[in-house]
């Protein structure tokens, strides 16, 4: 270092030095080593320090203090002078101090002014709950200032002393600390002898090393920030950084007691078991057995809705009383599945919770013990012997039938597709039972769209789509329960890529809650080109096909995550075209291989009519962190080959003239051969532009 | 006792027997709304208001609901989650078989904190409707004291009603007292209304409200939405109410003359302000206006519309400073002023240029119409300076609006009745104000395109004017040069398979100058037998459009303003691909033209596609009967807008 560089670290360090004291004493530091350096890329903030420290007080109490500080470095950062804290509500979580500093590069200090604290409900149409959330905003943050917050929650979770944390966020972090501890305070009678502490850290790798399993305390210097550019991501607790942690306390009364999955198992168990007795929901009608349980599957499907009503903490994990459920006709997962057991029991069966994971990432094989692993709650019911049902799970505790009652369709025996490959823990007095849902179980999701067009004089397309969906299919029976038909026809524009200048009629829908395996629309449609000239061929419109795949990386842009494709429901796709002349396909046949699909299409002329046939299976694909690069380029390749596939298959060209063939009575076309190549249209015989 | 004390002992009664409610006795459900099922409805959304009441009066507002329910999607009709503390809840599902289920029970009220602050805490009683189905139907009613009394001395306060709700309603009664501390206004929306008066009430009761919701290219104020606003003015203004609408919209402009006129400090550093940007102005009284609008951009800053960067440098004895808007010798002295200051201030210098401007007092059309009966000072959103010169349509000027072409009209007050005040009388009429012609506001796009094996490269840049114009630079004017760039080539980077690597923000605070675009990047292309070129990647639709519209249409056409579109593209044809051009597409009817051709020229370097698009909406509203007219026009926008040239690869 040269003599210069000295000088000009020496003089920034006492500028720094001098320009820091209006932040609080833990901010000085980091602010001051912030100053010398420069963050990763190009961010709008920079997160100097984020440190939380989680101190249990005894009776189940924990006290949260977050101490944050950011130097804003763009315009757009100045939304880092907000601070956002997320509550339970009610008495489970209360915020006991929070303090803000402005230091704005021109050295003046801007404290919190409680004025600029508020507290909204988060609650929405689809929940009732007392959810909060909290936020406070510094006022006069510029770019260069420097942000400062220091926040204490009080928080009685009521599950126990718990909680997790994510660590990555949309900005960079220099450092990130966690600690727990155990505080007694000097007015606090409570010991917190005996409790224990327990810090779990998920998915570290490969971001970072991998902490000591009896670490109570983390830090991780220089965090990247999350990449804005990137979709077809695995879920965040399955790839992300993230960090669970409770304290055992062995005399806080009806805690979770997270020793092993037995002791969460039997506690889950105990609680539904309090809540529902045997109970007469609905009028059997003299049914015994498994008719029994499909009437009351059958009648909760019809009567009840699913609704998350979470007005006090608590009743996120206790479910309501089963003739509270009934009378309010609505409930979510805990509700509806406890209503069902109380049902199931009053039918002579023996039924138990089961926690599961839908959507939002799956649980893991080494899971740590706590609820977070969940996210719903459905039923299974003891069999004495198999009934035949694929829902049926055979396990050292028994078989036992899995049933989800927030699904609005699905038979008894099936699960819907949230389930597909999951794992779930079937809770009972003896313990806990991991089982993975039956692959058979789930209800295949498939769309069929039937085309039948004719071309009219003036070059339209005029016919009738009908759309078959099984299982989560494309959604629309899901959309004529919520939305009604209007819904269904306005999601036909996209659903059915009808291009502009289309008209279309819904028929009238089948009822959503008819029971029945499939739903089926029929669509009366009119386009305005059946086909579109492109020099000597034509294509025809692409009404009714698979979605096209979207690009799911910034071109140019290097990968960070990995990457994670869902799969999608079956298609196939049958269309008749009535044209005004002659047209042969110009790929007659042919199949699009790749990690994420397989397609088969068949094309066929008869006279002025093509058949044709497109089917595909859709596959989920995963690429880890090492081969993410790769999961990007075949996803690439996967949505360039569709499109360009798609463009052959719906190409046409006017057929060859068949060889010295009988005026009156013309051979049948010979079939055309995968390798033909069409021959130039003659522009005298049919027109340039279907318009 | 006087009326105050009357009132106000009535709503502590009323308050005293709320809470000690006796069990409604609910009227009988007539057999015929059993035959009710979902496809005989109207309007396909599974239920429907059979009844609502309102009856409001100094003390109390009272709601009354009974909800025919036919489907699940129905049942949302009932859900009615939010009443005030203070507000009496009851009701009931009844079932088919004559069962019913009422609203007895606590657990379905719950009280919550929906606000808090330092100074505040606003909770609110949360309904959890119990016992829905898909056949039933549910009476609600719920009433809630209010304190016109007090707030009429206070000389503020204010309520409104929206009476359609998202089902249609087959009897909507409205009840208002006879006797108030409130003004009112009720607006049918054009539906038959029956109004009946009684010593105590006047009830308005109209049949079959359809239900208002969300329907593009409209306006709520327009939509058939019957509607009821409470209010109370100040005791000035509200005496004039009471001598007719002449007499209330006279003494308005009174107001408001003075508001801009009187009062006004002026000193030497004011007369010195005014002398120096009066010199050398134009002739002519418009261009004048114009130049003087433009010079107080310069040197006034308008704190309503400061950039951050303005923002961060004011110290913080700035930024608490108090405003005083009729303080010009304040304002000379600061180089600072809010909107109203910056206004008064140039109604002032026009006068003492020798102009004497008429001053327009307008309505934002979106948040409501004109009404000249609805006696209510609150109407009036706005005003604006109107300048006339012999042979020469009048211009309209907003010097508020910072950074804007000075004679733009925000769409938003165009074509909507207003008061026009002549400043030099004080007389005043009402007048519509017109809307500004399609060539006013314009967006022109030019591309050059470069077709890689699977990319497309281009570069585009793209001038605005008018609405446009100002429109674009509200989006960036409080950024800093650096952000406004970054902003656009994210906004230009939608899609993950584009690529924006240079984009440039132009005049972007420059009143004299129209904003412009440049911005160069490409887009991954999946390429084959054809190829297919899209000629304006970064043009969006000339209109915002659905993806569907309904068939049938009950609400005006409104559109956002009148316009101008063009886009130029030109690339040359990639080697091994043949393209003859595109036949021309030109369609037009009342609500304007779109014309798209695509056509192949010879270029310096080979063959070359030119195409041009150009899109012209001249309408700026149109009765609901024009529906499958301007459907018509947005599918040709749509069609239009987002073509495609397919080249073909050669065999």
């Amino acid at each position: 270092m040269t003599a210069r560089s000295l000088l000009f670290v020496f003089l920034a360090t006492a500028l720094a030095a001098q320009n820091v004291r209006g932040l609080p004493d833990w901010a000085g530091p980091h602010a001051l080593r912030g100053a010398a350096d420069q963050p990763p890329g190009d961010p709008d903030a920079w997160v100097l320090l984020d440190r939380t420290e989680f101190a249990y007080r005894g009776d189940g109490e924990i006290r949260k203090r977050n101490f944050r500080l950011v130097r804003i470095l763009t315009e757009r950062g100045l939304d880092q002078g907000g601070y956002v804290i997320h509550g339970l509500g009610g008495a489970s979580s209360r915020i006991k101090s929070l303090k803000g500093w402005n230091l704005r590069p021109d050295g003046e200090t801007v404290k919190l002014d409680r004025s600029f604290v508020l507290t909204v409900d988060t609650a929405d149409s689809a929940r009732y709950s007392k959810d909060t959330t909290t936020i406070a905003a510094l006022s006069r943050v510029v770019k260069g200032s420097l942000v400062a917050f220091e926040s204490e929650e009080v928080i009685t979770h009521p599950l126990g002393p718990l909680d997790i944390t994510y660590i990555l966020e949309s900005s960079p972090i220099r450092r990130w600390e966690l600690a727990m501890v155990k505080s007694v305070g000097w007015f606090t009678a409570t010991s917190t002898e005996g409790v224990g502490l327990r810090l779990e850290a998920r998915h570290f790798a490969p971001l970072f090393p991998q902490p000591d399993a009896r670490a109570t305390s983390l830090a991780l210097d220089d965090l990247p920030a999350l990449p804005r550019h990137e979709s077809g991501l695995p879920a965040a607790r399955n790839a992300l950084p993230w960090v669970a942690l409770a304290f055992s306390d062995p005399v806080v009364p009806n805690a979770i007691d997270l020793t092993s999955w037995d002791t969460y198992a039997k506690w889950t168990h105990a609680t539904y078991e309090s809540r529902t007795r045997p109970f007469t929901a609905v009028d059997l009608a003299g049914a015994t057995g498994l008719d029994a349980l499909r009437a009351i599957r059958r009648w909760m499907q019809r009567e009840l809705t699913y609704k998350q009503v979470y007005l006090t903490p608590d009743r996120g994990w206790v479910p309501g009383a089963p003739e509270d459920v009934r009378r309010a006709r609505f409930g979510d997962c805990k509700d509806l599945a406890g209503l069902f057991m109380a049902a199931a029991r009053g039918a002579g069966f023996t039924a138990v919770p089961v926690n599961a994971r839908i959507a939002d990432g799956a649980i893991e094989q080494d899971e740590p013990v706590g609820p977070f692993a969940f996210n719903h709650v459905i039923a299974a019911i003891r069999l004495d012997k198999s009934e035949g049902l694929p829902a049926e799970v055979a396990t050292p505790q028994g078989r036992f039938l899995l049933v989800d009652l927030t699904e609005p369709f699905t038979p008894l025996g099936r699960l819907g597709e949230a389930h597909r490959g999951r794992w779930v823990l079937i809770c009972t007095d003896q313990g806990g039972i991991w089982a993975p849902v039956p692959g058979e179980a789930i209800v295949p999701s498939k769309v069929e769209v039937l085309l039948d067009g004719t071309e009219t004089d003036a070059g339209a397309l005029k016919g009738t789509l009908t759309v078959t969906e099984t299982g989560e299919g494309a959604g629309l029976r899901r959309l004529a329960l919520s939305g009604g038909a209007r819904a269904v026809r306005d999601r036909c524009a996209t659903f059915l890529d009808l291009p502009a200048g289309s008209r279309w009629d819904l028929a009238p829908l089948p009822d959503p809650k008819d029971g029945q395996d499939a739903f089926r629309i029929k669509v009366d449609f009119q386009v305005p080109a059946a086909l579109e000239a492109t020099g000597t061929e034509w294509l025809l419109p692409r009404l009714g096909l698979p979605p096209s795949p979207a690009s799911i990386q910034r071109l140019g842009e290097p990968r960070r995550l990995p990457v994670f494709l869902a799969g999608g429901p079956a298609w196939d796709w049958h269309a008749t075209f009535r044209l005004r002349a002659p047209r042969a396909p110009a790929l007659p046949g042919g199949n699009l291989e790749t990690p994420m699909r397989s397609l088969r299409f068949a094309a066929e002329r008869k006279g002025d009519t093509l058949e044709c046939r497109l089917s595909q299976i859709r596959r989920e694909a995963a690429y880890p962190y090492e081969r993410r690069e790769e999961g990007v380029e075949a996803q690439r390749s996967d949505w360039k080959r569709f499109q360009t596939f798609l463009d052959e298959a719906l190409t046409v060209t006017v057929p060859p003239a068949p060889a010295a063939a009988p005026a009156r009575t013309p051979d049948p076309p010979a079939p055309a051969k995968p390798g033909d190549r069409p021959k130039p249209a003659k522009a005298k015989k049919w027109p340039a532009s279907p318009r | 006792m006087n009326r105050f004390l009357a009132s106000a002992f009535l709503g502590l009664a009323l308050l005293g027997t709320l809470a000690g409610a006796a069990p409604v006795k609910w009227p009988p459900i007539p057999a015929d709304v059993w035959a009710m099922t979902e496809a005989s409805l109207p309007g396909g959304v599974g239920a429907v208001n059979l009844s609502r009441r309102l009856r409001v009066s100094d003390t109390s507002a009272l709601n009354e609901f009974r909800i025919r329910i036919c489907s699940q999607r129905g049942r949302r009709a009932a859900e009615f989650t939010s009443f005030g503390p203070e507000a009496v809840v009851a009701g009931r599902v009844v079932y088919r078989d004559g069962t019913e289920l009422a609203f007895d029970s606590e657990k379905d009220f719950h009280l919550k904190t929906s606000l808090a602050t330092r100074d505040e805490e606003v909770k609110e009683r949360v309904l959890v409707p119990p016992g829905l189905t898909d056949d039933c139907v549910v009476d609600l009613r719920w009433e809630a004291p209010r304190y016109w009394a007090s707030w009429a001395k206070l000389g503020r306060g204010r309520e409104s009603w929206d009476l359609a709700s998202t089902y249609p309603t087959q009897i909507l009664t409205v009840e208002i007292g006879q006797r108030n501390w409130f003004d009112w206004f009720f607006s049918s929306a054009g539906l038959g209304c029956l109004p009946v008066s009684t010593p105590d009430w006047k009830v308005l009761t109209i049949k079959d409200v359809p239900a208002s919701t969300e329907v593009p290219f409209s306006l709520k104020a327009t939509r058939n939405s019957p509607f009821l606003k409470l209010y109370v003015q100040g005791e000035l203004i509200r005496a004039a109410s009471r001598q007719g609408t002449n007499a209330f919209w006279k003494k308005v402009v009174e107001l408001y003359r003075d508001y801009f006129t009187k009062d006004l400090k002026m000193g030497s550093r004011y007369r010195a302000f005014s002398e120096d940007i009066r010199r050398d102005l134009p002739a002519g009284h418009q261009a004048l206006a114009q130049e003087l609008a433009l010079r107080i951009q310069s040197k006034v800053l308008n704190l309503q519309r400061l950039s951050l960067e303005e923002q961060s440098r004011r110290t913080r004895k700035q930024a608490e400073e108090e405003i005083e808007m009729k303080d010009l010798e304040a304002l000379a002295k600061r180089g600072t002023a809010n909107g109203p200051g910056i206004f008064v201030l140039f109604l002032q210098l026009l006068k003492e240029a020798g102009v004497k401007p008429k001053v327009l007092l307008v309505v934002d059309r979106d948040k409501g119409v004109f009404h000249r009966e609805e006696k209510n000072i609150n109407q009036i959103d706005d005003y604006l300076v109107s300048v006339e010169e012999p042979g020469k349509p009048p211009i309209h000027l907003d010097p508020t609006m910072r950074f804007a072409p000075p004679t733009l009209v925000h769409p938003d007050y165009q074509g909507t009745p207003c008061i026009e005040v002549d400043t030099a009388s004080w007389a005043s009429r009402f007048v519509d104000l017109p809307y500004q012609e399609a060539s006013t506001n314009r967006r022109r796009d030019t591309y050059r395109l470069e077709l890689l094996p699977d990319q497309d490269r281009f570069t585009l840049e793209a001038d605005f004017r008018g609405y446009d114009d100002y429109r674009w630079k509200v989006r960036f004017m409080n950024l800093e040069p650096r952000e406004q760039d970054r902003k656009l080539r994210e906004q230009l980077e939608v899609r993950l398979d584009t690529l924006v690597d240079k984009a440039q923000v132009l005049h972007a605070t420059d009143p004299r100058t129209p904003i412009q675009w440049k911005a160069s990047g490409r887009i991954d292309r999946a390429v084959g037998r054809h190829r297919r070129v899209d000629p304006f990647p970064m043009t969006p639709l000339a209109l915002p459009l659905p993806d569907a519209l309904s068939e049938m249409r009950s609400e005006f056409i409104v559109l956002p303003y009148r316009l101008e579109r063009e886009a130029v593209s030109r690339f040359r044809l990639p080697a091994g691909y043949s393209w003859k051009g595109a036949p021309p597409y030109q369609r037009s009817n009342e609500f304007g033209s779109v014309s798209l051709t695509a056509v192949r020229e010879d270029g310096p370097d080979g063959p070359e596609g030119v195409a041009t698009l150009q899109v012209k909406v001249v309408r700026a509203m149109a009765n609901p009967g024009r529906w499958n007219a301007f459907k018509e026009f947005l599918g040709w926008i749509r069609e239009a807008g987002s073509a495609q040239l397919i080249l073909e690869k050669n065999p």
